[in-house]
């Protein structure tokens, strides 16, 4: 019994979690134009965090922010498709720790504050971003 | 004899220039360019191995802009026009590479 509970409990979570024809979060977030605003805000909060900043320093901020305005946007659902490196690849010399990662997140939900994106769609959004941290933190 | 023995020396000068060609070669690493300024003859080609642990790319301004090229990889760029040259990495702008083409 156990086992067909378990089959049943799996199904009834793939039922509940939304297609992805059906995935209103890139919409719910408010489109691009929010999208592209929470970058530029987040990455602001990024460069502004003692915890963190260094990291960026010999970066190309400009190309950082358009990157992340199409991950972002694919990551949401919405019709951009990211053709940048792998995670693994793209953070593999950075050494990040997971209070880097925290710090990162905390920032990026400062930034979703500061844009009015409502709570729980705020909790969807991360929980997509949540499977990155095994890619980036390596240390 | 005399006059093999010179011929022989030149040629393996040649080969030996060939086999190491460390002018020709620069090296990404620690986010910088190893040597940070090269002399190289119009036509000669400089080939880029990237021994970090960062993607790189390398472009001039109006003569050329790379593909990004990940850890272990080479790239190599032909320079057809004699001047002084700044390569640069989009993904890491303070990396510096001054090219004097002769």
């Amino acid at each position: 019994m156990k086992p067909i509970f378990g089959l049943l409990a799996m199904a009834a979570i793939a039922f509940a979690m939304p297609a992805f024809a059906a995935d209103t979060l890139y919409a719910d977030m408010g489109g691009q134009a929010v999208i592209d605003r929470l970058v530029d805000v987040s990455v602001d909060n990024y460069l502004a965090d003692d915890r963190i900043k260094t990291i960026f320093d010999e970066s190309n901020m400009d190309r950082i922010r358009a990157e992340f305005k199409v991950q972002f946007c694919q990551v949401a659902g919405g019709p951009c498709v990211y053709t940048g490196h792998d995670m693994t690849a793209a953070h593999k010399g950075l050494h990040l720790t997971n209070a880097d990662f925290n710090a990162v997140v905390e920032d990026l939900q400062a930034a979703m504050n500061t844009c009015d994106i409502p709570f729980r769609v705020q909790n969807r959004f991360l929980a997509r971003l949540a499977p990155y941290q095994h890619q980036v933190v390596t240390r | 004899m005399k006059n093999i023995l010179p011929a022989l020396l030149l040629l393996a000068s040649c080969g030996a220039a060939l086999a190491a060609d460390p002018a020709h070669t620069v090296i990404q690493s620690g986010r910088a360019f190893h040597p940070a300024e090269v002399s190289i003859n119009r036509g000669e080609a400089l080939t880029f191995t990237n021994n970090d642990e960062f993607i790189h790319q390398i472009f001039v301004d109006g003569l050329f802009d790379s593909d990004e090229r990940s850890p272990g990889e080479n790239l190599t760029e032909n320079f057809t026009q004699s001047g002084t040259f700044e390569v640069h990495c989009h993904i890491h702008p303070k990396m510096k590479l001054i090219v004097h083409v002769k």
